[in-house]
């Protein structure tokens, strides 16, 4: 997968998923310390010797990750541990402990090999893998050894030592053929670096290891590799993030003071022996180990010197807030956006002080590094020379100096080769972080922006005009066009010459240039101009509610209210929930196989995180909208399908990708295939949309239906109709012809979402079009269809159970009007009897003097079908408004 | 549903067939003088007008008048090209259109409807040949 170590599908269930539990990882665990006075806690993943400084608020929230509760409960509880957090925060730092594989569902399983290829200029071998148990016997002695005041007794040495070895030194360092072996500087330092100095190393990281077991905590792995084909050895002291500031200075110091001690108790010794090879070698190595702890205490390597510095300055990542205040500086200095950064005048003084240290200490290291190419150059050209001389026989053959020759010129070859491969990896890194104009040879954007059909074309010309001048300002080339129920913004945005990270930005700010017109256009037509429908429903509702008995009366009015307030929200946020964008970036077939695995990543999964969809908006989405199932399982799709299609770039010329929450799908690779067709894509956002939210009412609605033949009231009978007053009788006609219309209005509504059930059928099954040949392919193409294909699925059978429901309410309606007209028609031509006409006057007394008051006189029959009709009315419509938003 | 029926792509459709295109399409009013598509645009929907004229125009030439009954967008849908001419209203016009999907899906399910596509475009095709030779 080529997103690494990010686990998208548990982001998904984090952020998307309101009933997604996390749980910590049991192989981790959190350590509370007072280090230094002040309290600190390090997560501590020990398994994989991951070890986390997090602050308290972290803290909080990784102890409430037990798996039984949610985020919004994670989030109500921490709350009252502290007031500050916000849930957004509490989802910010449980995706963030999901990426870093520290969330149970997420933690990948890490399997280690002895022998491990880090990088391509990185060879580890792993030789103790918990030194603290293979190790115990030789801890238990050190432990007794180490005093404190050995310390200063090594320093005393050190310093004397290198005193003495000055001179020694700086005629070493500016003479490297003082180390020649057989002639060879070359071989002199692969002899000196790998065998000499081997028990030297050894000793450094068994100090380190020391001294971490002294302190109170547990050096874990100890091992050896190659880096850059030079030798080293490590030792994981990551354990000592439990430990003071102060504990693990003295931790890192413990290695360098060892080899410099080491260093200068050989320069004693070589003072008592004669001079010759032995006193040489003895200095040599001596040198060996000052310089080695020179680069050792290099402040932007991270060796032990840099750890020590970072400690002292209580800065951790120190390396990494000098390098983003250098790119800061340098963007400055270019005139290019600056980030705001908040950060106190002293640490920022530090900072720019390491800073200017790193660069010069990074130019110096340049200069030797270069110095020492050539040094070891001119000896592997002397070895050539001599060997071509020996091959054309012009000098005489010897054993010994073809080998030393070969061995020279082999290792010579071996670091350039790492030179090389560490430029290559450097180079292609550089490239990878900034896409840069001639990888991207033409970037579009269509945005899509749903409208009511039923909108005034006046209205629809508004937002097109509205449209363009969001495009003027964001292109200079560009189409809008308005065909309802869309208005589609085509933006050509040509050939790019930015970074990736200035990409996402222009992403985001063109989609929220088009989405903020948009929600503001959508707020602004929601109303009965837009939606017909919505004016009848809401006055019939309102004359159901006025029916009801007084004392529940002004209860039914504010569920009327309640609910059109509801359905207005909804169909706000449905066409907001439509709007979408989709991007091409074309790239050549070469750049799109070379950059993909990190243009998705990078995209996609690190704007999860932000989707900030304004006001209830993201919360619809997530509920009435995509369906948390929906995205996990979209999500896992992707996931699935990306291990084919990254491991057949040959097949697959352009990769789809489908952000669900932001409605944004990019094409990257060759898309001028596919560009021509990306411009009908709306209905993808749009059909999905509405094919959900009708498929969640849908099933309300049905349910509400159902529980009328549930119910215990029971339709009036044709006796019970003869009985009632001629007041309740009127209203009773009142109110079933009112029904009646309803019923055309539902029925007309049910015509509307078969087509429009229809239409989006029509539309997934266009889909397919957009990849019209079998010699082109497009990635993570197919879980989008499949996604759309399932919600379709699910509509129509929901819609068929709805009709099913509705028509067979709509029969008991078709038995009531009649009885209720002919009761009405035969009382209005019966002759009355004086007991007859002297009871219908007095009704008509009562009636006016009473406010309203057909309905205290109802039946109880008669009140409890005007409550399941109002009910029932209230979901059906629901329905009916929505069927509204696209046809 | 009249309309359809007397739009001649549509002659000899069942009652059933036009009511679902009825179903399918949106109504479209233009003013005179009014742009109903753009050269260069980016195609959506196929138009057919049910009242009033229009001009093809292209490069500010008019190139084709067309008349109630007559249809218009396909092209771009057929080639997912850019709209190849602006149509430019030259009365109150009303129209019905057919997006995307819902066109080729009309397309696909009905011969009827194909035979007139393309003895159209086949009559478009002979009068700009025409046009050229002379």
């Amino acid at each position: 997968m080529a997103i690494e170590s990010r686990d998208v599908s548990a982001i998904y269930e984090i952020l998307y998923n309101p009933a997604y539990r996390p749980r910590a990882s049991p192989s981790a665990h959190v350590e509370e310390l007072t280090v230094d006075g002040q309290p600190s806690f390090v997560l501590m993943k020990e398994a994989e010797a991951e070890y986390y400084d997090i602050d308290a608020k972290t803290n909080t929230v990784w102890r409430l990750l037990d798996g039984k509760k949610t985020i919004q409960e994670i989030f109500n509880q921490a709350k009252k541990t502290d007031e500050t957090l916000t849930e957004k925060e509490v989802k910010e730092i449980v995706v963030s402990l999901a990426d870093e594989g520290i969330i149970e569902s997420t933690e990948a399983k890490v399997r280690r090999s002895r022998v491990e290829l880090a990088s391509a200029f990185q060879l580890d071998i792993h030789i103790l893998k918990d030194s603290s148990k293979s190790l115990a016997g030789l801890f238990r002695i050190t432990r007794s050894l180490i005093r404190r005041e050995e310390l200063p007794i090594a320093l005393a040495v050190a310093a004397l030592g290198f005193v003495l070895f000055y001179s020694s030194f700086l005629h070493i360092f500016a003479d490297p053929s003082v180390f020649q072996v057989a002639g060879s500087t070359v071989l002199g330092f692969f002899f000196f670096e790998l065998l000499v100095m081997l028990p030297v190393y050894a000793v450094h990281e068994l100090a380190h290891a020391a001294v971490c077991d002294y302190c109170g905590a547990k050096p874990r792995e100890i091992g050896t590799g190659l880096y850059y084909l030079a030798p080293y050895f490590y030792c994981d002291t990551s354990d000592s993030w439990r430990l003071s500031r102060r504990a693990r200075i003295m931790i890192s110091l413990a290695g360098p003071l060892s080899t410099v001690t080491i260093s200068a108790l050989l320069v004693f010794w070589s003072y008592f022996v004669p001079a010759g090879t032995e006193q040489n070698i003895l200095r040599v190595a001596a040198f060996f180990g000052y310089y080695g702890s020179l680069i050792n205490f290099s402040p932007v390597i991270e060796t032990d010197g840099y750890y020590i510095l970072a400690d002292i300055l209580n800065i951790p990542n120190l390396r990494d807030e000098a390098f983003s205040y250098i790119k800061r500086t340098f963007r400055r200095a270019f005139g290019r956006p600056v980030p705001a950064v908040r950060q106190s005048a002293r640490r920022v003084r530090i900072i720019a002080f390491y800073s200017a240290i790193s660069v010069l200490w990074l130019a110096y290291f340049a200069y030797t590094t270069l110095w020492l190419v050539f040094i070891y150059g001119r000896d592997t050209y002397s070895a050539v020379l001599n060997l071509a001389l020996t091959l054309g026989r012009v000098r005489a053959f010897d054993l010994t100096s073809v080998g030393v020759n070969v061995a020279t010129i082999s290792y010579f070859g071996l670091f350039m080769v790492g030179f090389v491969v560490m430029g290559i990896v450097a180079s292609r890194n550089i490239r990878m972080r900034g896409v840069r104009l001639e990888t991207i040879h033409d970037k579009r954007v269509s945005a899509f922006l749903p409208f009511p059909s039923s909108l005034q074309r006046s209205g629809s010309s508004d937002l097109a005009a509205r449209a363009k001048k969001v495009a003027a300002a964001n292109a200079h080339s560009y189409s809008v066009t308005v065909e309802p129920p869309l208005c589609v913004a085509a933006l050509k945005l040509g050939r790019v010459d930015q970074s990736l990270e200035d990409m996402r930005g222009e992403m985001r700010r063109i989609e929220q240039s088009f989405r903020s017109l948009h929600r503001e256009f959508i707020l602004g037509h929601r109303g009965p101009d837009a939606f017909p429908t919505r004016k009848a429903m809401a006055e019939n509702l309102i004359r159901l509610a006025r029916q009801f008995p007084q004392a529940e009366r002004r209860r039914a009015a504010s569920a009327v209210s309640h609910f059109l307030r509801r359905q207005d929200s909804n169909l706000g946020n449905l066409l907001q929930s439509a709007f979408g964008t989709v991007w091409t970036l074309e790239l050549s077939p070469g750049d799109y196989t070379r950059i993909k695995n990190r243009i998705f990543p990078s995209l996609i999964a690190e704007d999860i995180g932000t989707t900030d969809l304004p006001g209830e908006l993201e919360e619809f989405k997530k509920q009435m909208v995509l369906g948390s199932d929906a995205l996990a399982q979209l999500s896992s799709e992707i996931e699935e399908q990306s291990k084919e299609v990254y491991k057949k770039p040959e097949v697959y010329q352009a990769t789809a990708y489908l952000e669900p929450m932001k409605s944004r799908l990019v094409f990257v690779g060759r898309t001028e295939r596919v560009t021509g067709s990306v411009v009908w894509l709306g209905g993808l956002y749009l059909y999905q949309a509405w094919a959900s939210y009708i498929s969640t009412i849908l099933d309300d609605a049905a349910i509400r239906l159902r529980s009328i033949r549930l119910s215990r009231a029971t339709p009036l009978t044709k006796v019970q109709i003869a009985k009632l007053r001629d007041q309740e009788l009127a209203v009773l006609s009142e109110d079933v012809e009112r029904m009646e219309a309803l019923t055309k209005t539902v029925e007309g509504a049910i015509s509307k979402i078969e087509s429009t059930y229809e239409s989006a059928i029509n539309f997934n099954d266009s889909l397919d079009s957009l990849v019209s040949d079998e010699t082109f392919d497009i990635g993570l193409y197919k879980p989008i269809m499949s996604s759309n294909s399932r919600h379709l699925e699910g509509v129509r059978d929901k819609f068929e159970n709805f009709r099913s429901e509705f028509e067979r309410v709509s029969k008991r309606l078709d038995g009531l009007g009649p009885e209720v007209r002919e009761e009405l028609a035969r009382r209005a031509s019966g002759p009355k009897s004086l007991k007859g006409r002297f009871r219908g006057l007095l009704e008509a007394v009562r009636s006016s003097r009473l406010i309203g008051g057909s309905a205290s006189r109802r039946t109880p029959a008669y009140d409890a079908e005007v409550k399941q009709m109002f009910a029932t009315s209230r979901l059906v419509y629901g329905v009916v408004i929505a069927s509204d938003i696209i046809l | 549903m009249e309309i359809f029926g007397s739009v001649p792509l549509f002659r000899g459709l069942e009652a059933s067939e036009l009511r679902a295109i009825a179903n399918l399409s949106k109504e479209m009013t233009f003013r005179e003088g009014e742009t109903i598509v753009r050269e260069g645009d980016a195609g959506l929907g196929f138009y057919v007008i049910t009242e009033g004229e229009a001009v093809v125009k292209r490069r500010n030439k008019t190139v084709a008048k067309l008349q109630r009954g007559s249809f218009f967008g396909e092209m771009a849908l057929f080639d997912d090209q850019p709209r190849s001419a602006d149509v430019v209203a030259t009365e109150p016009t009303r129209c019905l259109v057919l997006l995307r999907w819902n066109f080729w899906a009309l397309v696909f399910k009905n011969r009827k409807v194909v035979r007139g596509l393309l003895k159209e475009m086949a009559r478009r095709l002979r009068a700009g040949n025409e046009a050229t030779s002379n």
